[in-house]
Formats: C-alpha cells, sequence, structure tokens
C-alpha cells in the first residue's frame, strides 16, 4: 500500500513531468524551427565554408628561339606557422631553429601568439631535405606549403635580358619585369573550402597547378648568347676592360639574336645583388658612339645630295681648324674619297661632309636612324641617349656630330641604326620577344617591330659597300676580317668625357664596331664594345674588332657558313696570292669546338644541333660554304640537297668555286661552278 | 545480501525496455562522436577513450544494480561524505583544465569527482526525505539541514570555478523541493533569496566570459566572430541540417571544425547537422522516454527511499541534457554542461550509467515488499 505521503509525491512527480514534457516540447519545437525553416543558416554555411579565392597562375617559362628552357618556375617548399595552433612556442622553435639554421631565441619570438597575426611564413624556400625533416617533427601549427620560385638554369646566361622576378614572384628586371603581364597569367577565381581554422582547401577538380601561365620565345639563340659571352668574356681578361656588350641582330626583322653583357650575374641570386648592377647596360647605359657614327653620316648626306659616291676631300693633312676648335685625324692625309674617309676613318673628311650638309638634315637623319630617342623594343628602363637640338649647335657641335662626340647613345640604339645600313636603309625596332603561347595554345608570332626608312636602299648599299673597306689591309679594322665571308664594319674609339676634369680623358676609351656580315648578303649584324680596354691596343680595330670577328664567325657557322677569324696582314707585309689551305671535313673540325661550348654554357640539358657541312636555306636565301678540298663526291652530295645547278670542270679535290664561299645565292640563281684539280700545297 | 531471495524475482522485473533505450542513446552517441572527432587518420583516441569509459560505466551499472539499493540508504551520508571529500581533493591535487580545477589526474585517466558527488548527492538528499516526510518539510528550517549538505558540495565545485557543476547540483537538488509540502510564505522567501543571489551572482561571481556569454545569449549578433562565435557556429550547423541532415560525416560545421568543443559541449549540433530535423527528433524522443520511464519507476515504487532516489536518478540526467541542447539550439547562454550518453567525457559517463544502474536497482526490487 502508498502511504499517504506518497501519494501527494505522485501528484507533485508529475508537476514535475510536466515541467520536463514542457521543456522537451520547447527544445522540440526549436530543433524544427531551426533545422526546417531556417534557410539562412543553410547559406550562413556555405557561405563561411565556399570562399572564393584567385589562383595564381604558375608564371610561364621563357625560352629561346629553339625552345631552351631559360627561365621556369619550381615549386619549392617554405615553412610556415599558424600560430593559434602551436602547443609548445619553445620546444617547436628549438626543433625548427636546428633544421633551418636559424637563431632558436629570435624564432621563438615570431612563433609567439603576441605577434600579430596568425599566419607567418618562418623561413622561404627551403630545401627538399629540410621540407622532409620538418614534416617528420609533425608539430601542431607548423605546415609546409610549396609556392613557386624562378629558376634559371643557365645561371649567367642572357641575366641582365631576362632579369629576374621578385620574392614574391612579381618581374622586376629585365624580360621578366617586361612581360610580367603575360608571364604572370590571367588570375583565375576558383571556389574553395575553408575550414574552422582558416586553412584553405581548393574544392575537388581544381589544381592550381594546372593554371599555367603564357609561355614567352624569345629572339634570342641560347648558343648565339653563349658564344657571345664567351668571346666577350675572354676579350674582357685580355684587354682589361671594365664591361663590355655584345649584340647580334638579325637586320631584316630587329631580332636580337645574343645580346652579352659583362660584367653579368646569375639572376637565382638576386636577392644578394644590389639592384643597380643588375641593369642591362646595352638598353639602360648610355656612351658616345664615336666613329662609328661616320658611316650614317656618309648615307643621310649621299640620301641629301649633298654628296656624291666619287666626290673627294681634302683633309688638310690631319689638322683642321672649325670655330671653336681644332680638328685632328689619327695620321695625316690629303686628298681622300668619300671611302676611304671611312676607310681610314677621318675625322676632317666626315667634318667636311657634315658641313656640307646642314646641322637641320644632320640632326634629322640620326634620329631617323634612331638616336635621341630609344628604339621603342618595350625594354624596362631603356634610355633615349642624348642629342643636343640642331638650333643649338655651333659649328663645333656640328663637327663634332659628324665622329660621334657630344651625342650618346645606348648600344642598342647603335645596333638598330646599323642594322638600317645593312636592311637596305629601313630602319626596324629592335626585338626581344619572338612569339608567345598561351596556357592552353600555340606559338603566336609576334607582330613585327615597327619600321621606318631611315635612308634610301641605293644610299644604304653604298655605305655598305665602303664599309668593307674599313675591313681591308688600309682599313681601321682589318682584324674583323674573316676568312672567306666579305665583311662591312666601322671601328669607333671614343674618349670618355671626364666628369671630374670636364674634359675628354685622354686615357680611357671606348672601343666600338660596328660589323654586318655577309657584307653582300647582310645576315647579322654584330655590335661589339670594350669599356675601357687598357694598355696600347685600346682602339675600336685593335680590341673591339677581332671581338667582332670571333662572335661572327662564330654565328654564322651555326648557319652552315664556315669561316673563321682572319686578319687581313698588315699592308707592309706582302701580300700572299696563295688560295687558303684545303679544308677539311666540317664535322672533324667543328665537332671539339661544339662540346667545348657545351661545357663552357652550363646548358648541358640543351641539345647543340649537330653542325655538318650543309647548305643552309633560309627563305629563298641560300648560303654557299666553303667547298675547297672537298672530293667530287663530297660536292656532289653536299649541293644535292639544294637542288643546285652544279658545274663540274676537272678532277681531283676543288680548288676554286664560282660565286666565292660565303656568298649568298638569292632570287633563284642556283649556278654553282667548281673548279677541280691537285690540291695547292699549303704554305 | 547480493544473492539474496528476492533477487531472482528482482531479476524478473528486470527492465529491459529502459536499458534498450540506453543502449540505443549511447549507440547513436558513440557513431556521432566518431564523426565529431573525426579525422585524416581515421578514427580518433577519443572514440577508444570513450570505449573504455562506457566499459568501466557499466561495471558502475552493474554494481549499482545488483546491490539491493535499501542497503545503499544506509552508506548514503558516509558515501555523500566521501565523495565531497574526493571532490575537495583535487583543489589539492586537481590540475587545472579549461579553467576548472575539477580534474583528479591518475596516469592517463583524468577523473572529474564533482560528477561521481551527484550520486552521492541524491543519496543523502533521498535519505534525508524518505527520514523526514514531506509532511514534516514544511517551514524553511526543516530545509536547513540538507541545505547545508548541498551547501558543502556546491562550495566546493564553487571553490574549483566550475560554475556549469555547481549550476547542476543546485538545479538537482532543487528538483526534490516541489516533492515537500513547503508553505507558500516558505518559496516566497527562497524566491526572493533565489533572485538576490543571481544579483550578487551577477555582480560579483562571475567572471567576464561569463557576463560575456550571457548577452551573447540575449543578442548573439553582438560580436559573431569572438565571443559570440560558438552559439552562431552552433546555430548554423543545426540550421543546415535541414530534414534528413547532410549525411553521415558529410556535415561541413564539424568535420571543417566551424564548431567549438564539438566533441563534448557542442556535441548535439554534429548530431543536428549530419542528421538533420529527424536525426534530433528520434534522440530527442528517446531522451524524453527515458526520463518519463525513470518518473515512472518512482511512482511506481511502493517505497520512499526508492521513489526519491529514482527522482534523482531523472534529475541528474533530465538537467545537464535540457540545458546542454537548449545551449546548442541557442535558447540558453552557453555554459560548459555535457550531454549526458552522447558528450564525450568518462566521468559523466560513468556517473550516468551508475545512476542508470540504482534507477533499474529500484525497478527491478518494487515487488520486493
Amino acid at each position: 500500500m502508498r502511504s499517504p505521503d506518497l501519494q501527494t509525491s505522485g501528484r507533485r512527480v508529475a508537476i514535475f513531468r510536466a515541467f520536463m514534457l514542457f521543456f522537451f516540447a520547447a527544445l522540440a519545437m526549436r530543433t524544427t524551427y531551426l533545422t526546417l525553416f531556417n534557410e539562412q543558416a543553410v547559406v550562413r554555411a556555405d557561405r563561411q565554408i565556399l570562399t572564393s579565392m584567385s589562383l595564381e597562375a604558375e608564371r610561364g617559362k621563357i625560352y629561346d628561339r629553339n625552345e631552351r628552357t631559360l627561365a621556369l618556375s619550381i615549386d619549392t617548399p617554405s615553412v610556415y606557422a599558424l600560430r593559434s595552433e602551436i602547443e609548445d612556442t619553445r620546444v617547436a622553435a628549438r626543433k625548427l631553429a636546428a633544421i633551418l639554421e636559424l637563431d632558436a631565441v629570435a624564432l621563438e619570438k615570431r612563433l609567439s601568439p603576441e605577434q600579430g597575426g596568425n599566419f607567418v611564413y618562418l623561413k622561404r624556400w627551403i630545401s627538399p631535405e629540410q621540407s622532409k625533416r620538418i614534416e617528420a617533427l609533425n608539430l601542431s601549427g607548423i605546415g609546409i606549403h610549396t609556392e613557386p620560385k624562378r629558376s634559371y638554369p643557365g645561371k649567367e646566361l642572357a641575366a641582365a635580358v631576362l632579369g629576374f622576378t621578385n620574392i614574391d614572384g612579381m618581374g622586376v628586371r629585365g624580360i621578366e619585369q617586361q612581360a610580367d603581364r603575360w608571364l604572370h597569367g590571367t588570375r583565375r577565381t576558383v571556389g574553395v573550402e575553408r575550414d574552422g581554422h582558416g586553412r584553405l582547401f581548393a574544392v575537388e577538380g581544381v589544381d592550381p597547378h594546372t593554371l599555367a601561365g603564357n609561355d614567352l620565345m624569345l629572339t634570342l639563340d641560347a648558343r648565339f648568347q653563349a658564344s657571345a659571352e664567351d668571346a666577350l668574356e675572354r676579350a674582357l681578361e685580355k684587354t682589361g676592360a671594365e664591361s663590355g656588350i655584345v649584340i647580334t641582330l638579325d637586320p631584316r626583322t630587329g631580332e636580337i639574336l645574343a645580346l652579352a653583357e659583362r660584367p653579368t650575374f646569375d639572376p637565382n641570386q638576386f636577392r644578394t645583388l644590389s639592384y643597380p648592377d643588375t641593369r642591362s647596360r646595352a638598353f639602360a647605359d648610355v656612351y658616345e658612339p664615336g666613329s662609328t657614327l661616320k658611316t650614317f653620316l656618309v648615307a643621310m648626306a649621299l640620301d641629301e645630295g649633298t654628296l656624291v659616291p666619287d666626290q673627294t676631300f681634302d683633309c688638310e693633312d690631319g689638322a683642321f681648324r672649325v670655330p671653336g676648335r681644332t680638328i685632328h685625324d689619327s695620321h695625316p692625309h690629303q686628298i681622300l674619297s668619300v671611302s676611304e674617309i671611312i676607310q681610314v676613318s677621318s675625322n676632317i673628311g666626315a667634318t667636311k661632309i657634315a658641313f656640307d650638309l646642314s646641322a637641320k638634315a644632320h640632326y634629322k637623319g640620326l634620329e631617323r636612324f634612331g638616336f635621341a630617342s630609344n628604339t621603342g623594343s618595350g625594354f624596362p628602363n631603356e634610355s633615349n641617349g642624348l642629342m643636343r637640338p640642331w638650333k643649338k649647335w655651333q659649328p663645333v657641335d656640328h663637327a663634332n656630330a659628324a665622329f660621334g662626340q657630344g651625342i650618346s647613345s645606348t648600344a642598342i640604339q647603335l645596333a638598330a641604326a646599323t642594322a638600317a645600313l645593312a636592311n637596305e636603309g629601313v630602319w626596324v625596332t629592335p626585338q626581344l620577344i619572338k612569339a608567345r603561347r598561351s596556357s592552353d595554345g600555340q606559338w603566336v608570332n609576334e607582330r613585327p617591330g615597327k619600321k621606318h626608312r631611315a635612308v634610301s636602299k641605293e644610299s644604304a648599299d653604298l655605305v655598305l659597300k665602303m664599309m668593307e673597306s674599313v675591313v681591308s689591309t688600309d682599313g681601321t679594322a682589318r682584324l674583323a676580317g674573316l676568312k672567306g665571308v666579305r665583311v662591312s664594319g666601322k671601328t669607333g674609339t671614343a674618349q670618355k668625357y671626364d666628369v671630374e676634369a670636364k674634359r675628354y680623358s685622354n686615357t680611357r676609351y671606348l672601343a666600338w664596331f660596328t660589323g654586318i656580315v655577309p657584307a653582300d648578303n647582310p645576315e647579322f649584324v654584330v655590335v661589339t664594345l670594350l669599356d675601357e680596354p687598357k694598355g696600347w691596343a685600346h682602339g675600336g680595330g685593335d680590341v673591339a674588332a677581332p671581338l667582332f670577328a670571333k662572335v661572327a664567325a662564330e654565328q654564322l657557322r651555326w648557319r652552315g657558313i664556315y669561316t673563321e677569324a682572319k686578319p687581313k696582314p698588315r699592308k707592309s707585309v706582302p701580300q700572299e696570292e696563295s688560295a687558303p689551305p684545303p679544308v677539311q671535313l666540317a664535322e672533324k673540325k667543328t665537332a671539339p669546338r661544339q662540346e667545348a661550348l657545351k661545357e663552357k654554357t652550363s646548358l648541358a640539358s640543351v641539345p647543340v644541333r649537330q653542325a655538318n657541312l650543309t647548305l643552309t636555306q633560309v627563305g629563298d636565301r641560300l648560303f654557299l660554304p666553303d667547298l675547297r678540298g672537298l672530293s667530287v663526291a663530297q660536292v656532289k652530295e653536299i649541293t644535292a640537297k639544294a637542288e643546285l645547278t652544279l658545274v663540274i670542270s676537272g678532277s681531283g679535290v676543288a680548288v676554286s668555286q664560282n660565286p666565292e664561299p660565303g656568298t649568298v645565292l638569292a632570287n633563284g640563281n642556283k649556278n654553282v661552278a667548281v673548279t677541280f684539280g691537285r690540291p695547292r700545297r699549303e704554305l | 545480501m547480493i544473492a539474496g531471495g528476492g533477487d531472482r524475482r528482482a531479476l524478473q522485473y528486470f527492465d529491459w525496455g529502459l536499458l534498450a533505450i540506453v543502449l540505443v542513446l549511447m549507440g547513436m552517441g558513440i557513431v556521432n562522436l566518431i564523426s565529431a572527432t573525426y579525422s585524416d587518420t581515421g578514427i580518433s583516441d577519443y572514440v577508444h577513450k570513450q570505449m573504455l569509459s562506457i566499459s568501466l560505466g557499466g561495471l558502475g551499472f552493474l554494481i549499482a544494480l545488483v546491490i539491493d539499493y535499501r542497503k545503499l540508504e544506509a552508506l548514503a551520508y558516509p558515501l555523500f561524505a566521501a565523495t565531497v571529500v574526493l571532490t575537495a581533493s583535487t583543489l589539492v591535487f586537481g590540475r587545472m583544465h579549461q579553467g576548472n580545477q575539477s580534474w583528479l589526474n591518475f596516469g592517463s585517466l583524468s577523473l572529474q569527482p564533482s560528477e561521481f558527488a551527484k550520486i552521492g548527492l541524491i543519496l543523502a538528499l533521498s535519505r534525508y526525505f524518505h527520514r523526514n516526510s514531506p509532511s514534516e518539510i514544511r517551514y524553511l528550517r526543516n530545509l536547513i539541514p540538507p541545505g547545508l549538505l548541498v551547501a558543502s558540495l556546491v562550495a566546493v565545485i564553487v571553490l574549483q570555478r566550475d560554475k556549469g557543476v555547481a549550476l547542476l547540483t543546485l538545479l538537482i537538488s532543487s528538483t526534490y523541493l516541489p516533492l515537500m509540502r513547503i508553505r507558500p510564505r516558505s518559496w516566497f522567501v527562497m524566491g526572493l533569496a533565489a533572485i538576490a543571489a543571481l544579483a550578487l551572482l551577477w555582480f560579483y561571481g562571475l567572471d567576464a566570459y561569463q557576463h560575456r556569454r550571457i548577452m551573447d545569449f540575449i543578442d548573439p549578433g553582438r560580436d559573431p566572430l569572438a565571443s559570440g562565435y560558438q552559439v552562431n557556429q552552433s546555430r548554423i550547423a543545426v540550421g543546415s541540417g535541414g530534414i534528413w541532415g547532410k549525411g553521415y560525416l558529410e556535415g561541413t560545421q564539424s568535420q571543417l571544425k566551424f564548431l567549438p568543443t564539438q566533441h563534448t559541449d557542442f556535441i548535439f549540433s554534429v548530431l543536428a547537422e549530419e542528421w538533420g530535423f529527424v536525426g534530433c527528433g528520434v534522440v530527442l524522443v528517446l531522451y524524453v522516454s527515458m526520463l518519463l520511464w525513470g518518473l515512472q519507476i518512482a511512482l511506481k515504487s511502493k517505497e520512499r527511499f526508492g521513489s526519491l532516489l529514482a527522482i534523482g536518478v531523472v534529475a541528474i540526467l533530465f538537467w545537464p541534457a535540457a540545458i546542454n541542447i537548449a545551449m546548442v539550439l541557442g535558447m540558453a547562454p552557453v555554459i560548459g554542461v555535457a550531454l549526458p550518453l552522447f558528450s564525450y567525457g568518462g566521468s559523466a559517463m560513468i556517473t550516468s550509467l551508475v545512476a542508470l544502474g540504482l534507477l533499474l536497482n529500484v525497478s527491478m526490487r518494487r515487488y520486493m515488499f
């Protein structure tokens, strides 16, 4: 039996039960409301989890014209910390410091949650081995994140042209800066999931690495570049010059095939370099071009009609007074033809030609050749050069302009101007970018640079011919001679202006050579500069010309034109009538050099096209190699590929050929006559 | 005594239905805990530890079941005293954990004795109110002895800075009050005293963060990223569940760790997100069924100590469940109260199972008079 107490308790228990049921009913209603009638929560859940993030495309690669990689991005680990998730900052700091070679105390401070912000990079771009060891520690709040690091496999190769990106992947020098937007690619916005700790997860199916940036193909040829840099390096060692530049241009397109600069740097190490040291001297620095300007003067004077090709000038026996200055020639001359003025680089002759031309026409002519304004190549920090307005020219200024004093230009301006002479008088904007390829597409050629006529074809061709005499035995640049290939060129030796003494220095010089090969059908324009060569041999003809010869010979070889630097003998030495010694088969001769080059350029991964003695055909033009010394069968074999009309006479080995070796056959002319006979003895 | 003559009969009256409800709830609890603590490496250590707690709790459940509960009445005060002393020992030997010094460490095992003290408390209060019939307890002075019992325990818990458990202890104790015939005037005085106590608590007893939590409860949008973060995330989790939920292990709020303390205090929001309205409904119905079943046992017991003990067990389960779910649903301020049989936590699990053992003990011995 229940006690009365229990029965009353029963009623009171019912009160508690009612309260309980009421409470749970309220919970049930609330649950119903929240789960079924609370659309906003779904939106809010999605909104905080799904966030959009702009993913950077992987920066595009930079190639040379033969698709050799010059710059690429490599995923490199970086170690970061989420400060709020670190359990023991002291332990974490001690362990990490040992691996990262950092100071443990400083690291602990950086890990401390009191520092602002949760996320912090501890060290960027660590080695894969360090990354592995850190991951093995399995510390909470410490993570490894891979981010792309720009890598330049060629190291110093074309460093000033390529430039580099800063630590955040932004192009800040050279092509990297010029084409930054293209290489960078377009950001893509993708949905990503975010967790409660703020970490991000890419939504399935989107891999940031598939978002490749756009690639760039440069006009540079890595082989040309490597050989030019190598030659420049040796020239610097030999002459003691402080710096130097070699530029090779294709005069028809303005494409820069090689742009070597010394001193150089390793863009991989950009963090240790001073910013000014990483400039491209060819684009940024201005120099007085010296006598190289005489060629343009003659061309424009011929064009204007103030000069006729067979005109002669009295060169005043080496001293000519103009108001404000007496002009001297390096050697006294009396009567010189226009060609001879160029050949011996007479300042007096040039001054007289300039005076026949008005100051205005002289100035405008130089402007047409691209002086006084940058070339428009788009390369960052390109200088304009300096040229005073013609209206302010005194006679002495006018005279100075004739032989390149008081005017300054960049090396690239001078190369472009020289190219105009080689390109039938048409000036073309120098180009470094050959083609572009978007992440999903094909290579698309860059639009050709702007061009304009500087002088008429006739004037340009005439000057080109005159410039051949410079490389003759009587010229200032006999050291620029090439065996079997005609060379046009002009030397320049500019005294450097001494800012402190406010006058031109007698000990510090700029040695220039502007060359065009082959002269009869220009393939390359090569401009060489040595800044402050030491010693008695400091002139353009002494130091810049042989550098030209070396570079040009090497580059012609890759175009199938076999030649070598061969200085013309001095005038005093009796001329030898003999033909050049028989040429051995080119494979044998060039192979070791190729090997040597491979090693030097540290581009071992990059294949070097096997050179052989074939005819090189570019468009409808054909380079004729030196066939002398070859057997009839060999000559037939070589010429068969190009469907030459071969006229053979005699037997034995080839002793002479018509046209001459190094000649360019154009306009469908395919007639080649080869005479065979007994080989002449080598002298 | 344990295997007394009536025990075979007791087995006959064993309450299988209640046990079934408890087992289903615990099973769902484990399944839910797996999800709440799931990581890339799979099932976490929490789950294994919880299984160990359930095993220990099962042992406690059996002990609480087989000893005739009437024998426990004689031991009620010593047991209560023992649990209070154990709880107080944390003040000397205990370690701080999440702002509370309510834990005792035994190697890798840490215990929260204030949980076990709840069992001692309901035993002691049941004994007191059994020996002093409701009709005798009409005046406030009659409540002084049990009041002192409760106060001694609450004082220790407050010293541990565990205000959530202190509140629970008070609520469990107060469950007994309506069962007494207290005069309306005494109710009025107690009401005034409670209001005064709350006012004092608000101005002197609560920490700044506790103020913030209560303010956040009143206005959750006040500071959604800092102090209001938990409530907001929990509401989002529950709200985004829909009818059927997002699916097991598919909850974005829980799996992406937006939910705070999702394996302990906010375990219900994991359930709500992944199982939706249906899952919540099933769990709520199971809870209510279990609690009503317990009250039914209290009513059916022919003996007052058993009846009071049963009500105490219901109170031990009801209050934390109700407050926890209300908190998760944003109906109550954030108080550190775990959901019985669901939340991760060994001491609470063992306590719940021992309490349920006592309940079934009362139930199966109801015909032994």
